[in-house]
C-alpha cells in the first residue's frame, strides 16, 4: 500500500508541477446557477462570443474555458434551456484562474406565450460517445404515467431495452440488468427499485441531473460492465424556503428546501398511498406499502476566488409487503446511503479535488411464514472513499487522477426447495486507482485515455486487473463528427437471480465465488454525429459487446453442493440512430435501435429475454405556451424471445414417494420446452400521452398532469401462463393524474 | 405547425396499422419423446417402472388429451448386485379422480428387494430402438438420536420431558439423501361395527386459518430432524374421535415414527415438481429435472426406517380414550 501511495504522490507532483508556459492567457471558471434557487444547472452553455469557444457546464454547474487572451474584455452568453441567456462581459487574468459565479433567471411562465429555449453550444471535441445527460427539465416534460420516473425514462434511449411494462428494470446494450451501475451522488444504489421493480426508488424531484452511459464510460467509472447512470441530486434553494407537495394515484411526496449561513439544505419524503393502481401492472392486488426519502445539506466557504463546498447527504427506501394470510410469505427491503463529500475548486489554480466518504446499505428479506417458500436474507455493506482530482492546462488538456477504496461486505442466507441451507459471507475490499488524460487541445479533435488498476478485487480473482479505456471524438467539417470508444471492464458483484424471471422480489447480491473468474466485457463503439442545424441534430452509434465469464445463475443447480453460478459468455451488437429536433414549439425525439444479443451458457447459444431486434422510440412534445405543455411517446419493438411449447407429456407426480405403485397413474400434463427462446413474441408497442399545465395562484405555483398510458389499448403481451395457457397482457389503457404545488 | 400535425398523422398511421391482433406462434415443432418413471422400494420386492410417449393436442391445453401414453412391448432390465432382473408389462386398474375404473399399463418385476446403500441400474429398449437409461443408490441407513433429552428409548413417552414440541434427530453417513419424517398416532376403533386399527397423522403444525386449523407437513428435506408441536399433538388427538360421542371406543397404541429416505435423484425430482415460488414471483420456463439418459423422468429409490413411542396413559385419558399400554 505504501509503495502505491509513494507513486501516486510522485505522479501528483510531476502532474502539478508542470507549468504549460501560456502566456499573456488565464482561464475563466464559472458556476452557473438558478437566480430563483440558486441551484447549479448542468449541462447548460457557455460561449465567449468573440472567440467563438466555449464549454458546457458540468453536473456540478461548473465550467472551465482556458487559455483565453488575457487582458482583453469579451462577452460571454450563458444560456440553459427555460432560463434566458445572459451575456456578460469580462476579462482574464494572465496565467490566472477568472472565477465568475452566474445566475440566470427562469423565463416566466405567465408572461411569455412560449418559453425560450436557450442557445445551444457545441463542444466539438467533447468525447461523450455513449454518454446521454438528461436534466430534470427532461424528464418533467416526458409523458410520466403513473409516477415520473427516472428508469422509466432511460427507455426511451436507443440502446436500451426492457422485458415489459410491469418492471423498471432496464437493459443496456445487450447487458443483463444487473450489469448496470446506479450511482446517487456518487454512492451505489445497490437496489434502486420499489414494488418488486416497478417504479425507481430515487425521487425525481430530488434529482438535479443525470448522466446515462450506454457504454464506452471513461476510467473513473468502475465495477459494473454495461453502463452508468450517475444522478446527482439538488443542493437546495440557496435564496429562500420553499416546498412543494405532490400527490399521485400512487404516492404522495413532500420537498423541503431553503437556506443556511453559506449554502442550503434539501429533504424530500415520499410514501405510498394506495397501491391499487399497481393490480394494472401485476394483474392482482399486491400489499405493498414503501417510503423513500433524502436529504442533502451543503455548506460553501465564502471564499472570493475559490469554492470549498462540502456536502452531507442520505438517502433510505424502505419496502415491505405484509400479507395477513400466514400462507403468504412477506418481504421487505432497504437502502440506506449516507455520504460526505468536500469539493474544492482552487483558486490560483485550474484544479479540482473532490474527496468523499459514503456508506451504502441494502438489506433484503424474504420471510416465509408458512407458504411454500424458503426463508431468505441478503444483507450488503459497502464502505468507500474516493479522491478524485482534476487539473486543466492552458492548453485545454485535462489530467485526472482517482483513488477508490471500497470495502464490502455481503451475507447471504438461504434455504434451496430441499431445505439445505446456504449460509454464505463474502467479504472483499476493491482498491483502484485510476489516472485519465483528456487530450482537448486541438478544437476539431478530443481524446480521452484512460486506465483503472485494480490493486485488490473483492473477489479472489479480482486483483490486478488492468482495464483500460480510450474514447475520441473527430469533427471532419464543423457539423460532421466521428466519434469512437473502446474499454475494458470487469464486474465482481453479481445478483443471485435469473433473467428469466419476469418478476422477482429477492435479488441477492454477492460477490463472484471463487471458482469463477470476474466477468469482464470488452466494449467497442464508433459513432457519427451530424449537426445539420442549429435545432437539428443527428446521431448514429454501432457498437460491439463481448462478456467473458458472464456470471449466470446455475439452472442445473439441485443439490446444496452444486455451484450457485456458471461462467457463461455473452456478444452483442447494434447500431442505435437518433434524431433530434429542438425548436421553441416542438422537441421531436426519433429513436432507432437495430441490435442482437447472444449468450452462451453451458456450451447452450441463446438471445437472452431483452434480445429485441428492432426498436423505435419517438417522443414529441409540444410548447403550446400559456404553461400547457403536450407531450407524447411511442414505443415500438420487434417481438422479444421466449422458449415455445414443443409438445406435453404426462409427468409423475412424486406427492405419495412411500408409494412406489404410483409411478402407474399419479401423472398430470406438464409442458415441454422446446429450445431457449427460440420463438419470439409478436411485436410491442404502446402510446402514452401527457398534458401538463402549469399556472399560478398568487405565491403558490401548480402543475398539473394528466396522462394516458397505453392510448389505443393494445394488448401488448407479457407473458404466457404455461398451466393455464393463458395470455398475460402488460399495462392496458391507463389514465393517471399528478398534481404538484410548490411555495 | 404543419410539420407537427404531418408527424401526428404518420403516428397515427403507425398505429392503426400495428394495432392488429397477430398470431403468435406458440408452439414449436413436435418432437417424440419419452419418460420413464420408477421409484425402487427398499421396503419390498416389487418394483414398478413406467414408460410414456409424449404428445401433442389442438391449441395449448394439455388435459384434452384421452389417449393413453402408456408404451408396451420395451425390453426393460434391472441390475442388482450381480443379478438382472427383466420386468414384464401388465395392466392394472386403478380408480380414477372421477371414481371411474380405468386399466393403465405397467413394468413390474417382484424377485428382489434391495437393501441399504446399494445400487440399481435399469436400461429400457423401446421397440423403436430408443434407450433409456438411469441408476439409483438406494439410501443408507440412519441412526435415530434419542439422547436429546437425556432419558433413555424404553423410558420415552410423550408428551414426557418435552415441553413445546417434540423432536427427533438422525445421523446418516451420507450426505447424499434425503427425508420426509411423518408421525403417526396408532389407535384401534372398538366398536361393534367397526373394529379396525388406523392412524391419524401429526403434522408438524396446525396453523388457524378463518377458523380451521391448516396442518403443516414436514416436506422432503436434508435437515436430520423431524419434529411436532404438542398443539399439533392435542389437534390430531382430538381430530381421532372427531364427531364422535362415544371416546372409550378408541385404543391408543403408540406414537410411530416413520422416516421415508430417498436418494439423490428423487429429492431433486420432487422438489423441482413442487411450486416453491413466491407468490409475486413469476418465473417463464420452470427447470424440468430428470436423471433419465435418452428422455424425461425420474428413476429413484427410497427405503422407510421406523422407530416409535409410547403416549402417557394419563395423556391418553385426558382425551377420554383408552390406552393400549398401561
Amino acid at each position: 500500500m505504501k509503495y502505491y501511495c509513494s507513486k501516486l504522490l510522485f505522479l501528483l507532483l510531476i502532474i502539478f508541477s508542470v507549468q504549460i508556459m501560456g502566456q499573456q492567457r488565464g482561464t475563466l471558471r464559472g458556476l452557473v446557477s438558478d437566480s430563483t434557487s440558486g441551484e447549479s444547472l448542468p449541462y447548460g452553455n457557455a460561449l465567449v462570443k468573440e472567440l467563438g469557444i466555449g464549454a458546457s457546464t458540468d453536473a456540478n454547474g461548473f465550467f472551465l474555458i482556458p487559455s483565453i487572451p488575457a487582458n482583453n474584455t469579451y462577452t460571454l452568453l450563458v444560456s440553459y434551456v427555460g432560463f434566458r441567456t445572459k451575456t456578460l462581459r469580462f476579462v482574464v487574468q494572465p496565467n490566472k484562474v477568472t472565477h465568475m459565479d452566474i445566475e440566470l433567471s427562469p423565463s416566466g411562465v405567465e408572461l411569455e406565450t412560449v418559453e425560450k429555449i436557450g442557445t445551444r453550444v457545441m463542444e466539438e471535441n467533447a468525447t461523450d460517445i455513449g454518454l446521454q445527460r438528461i436534466s430534470m427539465k427532461d424528464l418533467e416534460r416526458q409523458p410520466q404515467g403513473v409516477e415520473l420516473d427516472v428508469f422509466r425514462s432511460l427507455q426511451a434511449q436507443p440502446g436500451v431495452q426492457t422485458t415489459g411494462d410491469v418492471s423498471s428494470r432496464y437493459y443496456v446494450r445487450g447487458g443483463a440488468s444487473n450489469q448496470n451501475l446506479v450511482l446517487f451522488n456518487g454512492v451505489t444504489v445497490y437496489n434502486p427499485f420499489h414494488a418488486m421493480g416497478l417504479f425507481s426508488a430515487v425521487d425525481p424531484e430530488m434529482i438535479n441531473s443525470a448522466e446515462f452511459y450506454k457504454g464506452g464510460f471513461t476510467a473513473e467509472y468502475g465495477t459494473r460492465l454495461s453502463s452508468v447512470l450517475d444522478l446527482v441530486t439538488k443542493d437546495g434553494n440557496k435564496n429562500q424556503f420553499g416546498g412543494s407537495a405532490t400527490a399521485s394515484l400512487l404516492t404522495g411526496k413532500m420537498l423541503i428546501e431553503g437556506p443556511i449561513p453559506n449554502g442550503s439544505f434539501i429533504v424530500t419524503g415520499r410514501k405510498s398511498t394506495s397501491t391499487e393502481v399497481l393490480k394494472k401492472f401485476l394483474n392482482k392486488s399486491a400489499p405493498f406499502n414503501f417510503y423513500d426519502a433524502s436529504f442533502k445539506l451543503n455548506y460553501t466557504l465564502p471564499y472570493p476566488d475559490a469554492v470549498s463546498k462540502f456536502t452531507a447527504f442520505g438517502f433510505l427506501s424502505y419496502d415491505e409487503m405484509v400479507d395477513d394470510s400466514p400462507l403468504k410469505e412477506d418481504f421487505n427491503w432497504s437502502n440506506n446511503i449516507f455520504g460526505f463529500n468536500w469539493f474544492l475548486a482552487a483558486a490560483e489554480s485550474p484544479l479540482f479535488l473532490e474527496i468523499g466518504f459514503s456508506y451504502s446499505n441494502f438489506k433484503g428479506e424474504l420471510l416465509p411464514k408458512l407458504s411454500n417458500s424458503r426463508p431468505k436474507r441478503n444483507e450488503l455493506t459497502d464502505f468507500t472513499m474516493k479522491m478524485d482530482f482534476a487539473y486543466v492546462y492552458d492548453s485545454k488538456d485535462e489530467i485526472n487522477l482517482g483513488l477508490y477504496f471500497s470495502d464490502l461486505d455481503t451475507k447471504l442466507f438461504q434455504q434451496n426447495e430441499l431445505g439445505g441451507i446456504y449460509d454464505v459471507s463474502g467479504k472483499g475490499s476493491n482498491i483502484v486507482a485510476f489516472a485519465k488524460y483528456k487530450m482537448l487541445r486541438f478544437d476539431n479533435f478530443g481524446l480521452d485515455a484512460g486506465i483503472r488498476y485494480n490493486m485488490a478485487g473483492y473477489s479472489k480473482n479480482g486483483g490486478g486487473a488492468i482495464e483500460p479505456r480510450v474514447s475520441m471524438t473527430y469533427r471532419f467539417i464543423p457539423q460532421v463528427a466521428f466519434k469512437a470508444s473502446w474499454g475494458i471492464y470487469q464486474q465482481e458483484l453479481i445478483t443471485l437471480t435469473d433473467d428469466d424471471d419476469i418478476i422477482t422480489l429477492f435479488e441477492p447480491w454477492v460477490i463472484t465465488p471463487g471458482y469463477i473468474d470476474p466477468s469482464k466485457a470488452t466494449q467497442y463503439s464508433a459513432g457519427l454525429e451530424l449537426n445539420l442545424l442549429s435545432e437539428l441534430t443527428v446521431q448514429g452509434e454501432v457498437y460491439y459487446k463481448v462478456i467473458d465469464n458472464l456470471a449466470t445463475i446455475n439452472k442445473k443447480k439441485v443439490f446444496p453442493t452444486d455451484n450457485d453460478f456458471v461462467a457463461g459468455d455473452g456478444e452483442s451488437y447494434g447500431l442505435e440512430t437518433m434524431v433530434n429536433l429542438n425548436t421553441e414549439l416542438i422537441n421531436l425525439t426519433t429513436a432507432y435501435t437495430l441490435s442482437w444479443v447472444y449468450n452462451t451458457v453451458d456450451g447452450w447459444l441463446f438471445h437472452p429475454r431483452y434480445d429485441s431486434r428492432h426498436s423505435v422510440n419517438v417522443s414529441l412534445e409540444i410548447n403550446m405556451g400559456a404553461g400547457w405543455i403536450i407531450s407524447g411517446m411511442w414505443y415500438y419493438s420487434k417481438g422479444r424471445p421466449f422458449t415455445q411449447t414443443i409438445g406435453f407429456y404426462d409427468k409423475f407426480s412424486p406427492i405419495d414417494i412411500d408409494n412406489p405403485g404410483s409411478v402407474a397413474s399419479a401423472y398430470f400434463p406438464y409442458t415441454m420446452l422446446g429450445d431457449r427462446n427460440l420463438g419470439r413474441l409478436p411485436d410491442y408497442h404502446r402510446l402514452d400521452v401527457n398534458v401538463t399545465k402549469k399556472f399560478d395562484f398568487d405565491f403558490i405555483r401548480c402543475q398539473f398532469s394528466a396522462s394516458i398510458i397505453n392510448v389505443y389499448d393494445r394488448a401488448n403481451i407479457f407473458y404466457f401462463d404455461r398451466d393455464t395457457g393463458e395470455q398475460v397482457n402488460t399495462l392496458p389503457f391507463l389514465p393517471s393524474a399528478t398534481i404538484k404545488i410548490e411555495l | 405547425m404543419k410539420i407537427t400535425f404531418g408527424l401526428l398523422a404518420l403516428l397515427t398511421l403507425m398505429v392503426v396499422f400495428s394495432s392488429c391482433e397477430e398470431d403468435i406462434l406458440i408452439k414449436g415443432e413436435f418432437r417424440q419423446k419419452y419418460t420413464l418413471n420408477g421409484i425402487v422400494n427398499g421396503d419390498d420386492s416389487t418394483q414398478f417402472v413406467s414408460i410414456l410417449q409424449n404428445y401433442d393436442v389442438e391449441g395449448i391445453d394439455p388435459s384434452i388429451n384421452e389417449e393413453n401414453m402408456f408404451i408396451s412391448g420395451a425390453y426393460v432390465r434391472m441390475w442388482y448386485k450381480d443379478t438382472v432382473y427383466i420386468l414384464t408389462d401388465t395392466l392394472i386398474s386403478i380408480t380414477k379422480q372421477n371414481g371411474q375404473l380405468d386399466e393403465v399399463g405397467i413394468y413390474y418385476t417382484n424377485d428382489f428387494k434391495p437393501a441399504f446403500g446399494e445400487r440399481v441400474e435399469i436400461e429400457a429398449l423401446l421397440e423403436n430402438g430408443r434407450r433409456l437409461k438411469s441408476y439409483t443408490d438406494v439410501p443408507k441407513k440412519i441412526d435415530f438420536v434419542l439422547d436429546e433429552v437425556g432419558v433413555d428409548e424404553s423410558a420415552r413417552e410423550i408428551p414426557g420431558p418435552y415441553e413445546n414440541k417434540f423432536e427427533l434427530a438422525w445421523s446418516s453417513v451420507s450426505n447424499k439423501q434425503f427425508y420426509r419424517p411423518r408421525f403417526k398416532i396408532i389407535y384401534d376403533r372398538y366398536f361393534a361395527y367397526d373394529d379396525t386399527r388406523r392412524y391419524e397423522e401429526v403434522p408438524s403444525e396446525y396453523i388457524e386459518s378463518e377458523g380451521e386449523y391448516i396442518p403443516v407437513y414436514s416436506g422432503i428435506t436434508q435437515g436430520g430432524a423431524g419434529y411436532f408441536s404438542l398443539e399439533a399433538l392435542d389437534i390430531a388427538m382430538q381430530k381421532i374421535s372427531e364427531g364422535m360421542p362415544v371416546k372409550s371406543g378408541f385404543r391408543i397404541m403408540l406414537l410411530q415414527v416413520e422416516v421415508t429416505i430417498v436418494d439423490q435423484f428423487l429429492a431433486a425430482y420432487y422438489s423441482s415438481s413442487g411450486n416453491l415460488q413466491d407468490e409475486y414471483s413469476i418465473s417463464l420456463d420452470k427447470s424440468d429435472y430428470t436423471n433419465i439418459e435418452g428422455g424425461f423422468g425420474i428413476f429413484g429409490s427410497k427405503i422407510i426406517q421406523k422407530t416409535s413411542f409410547t403416549l402417557e396413559p394419563d395423556y391418553i385419558k385426558s382425551f377420554g380414550y383408552n390406552p393400549f399400554y398401561e
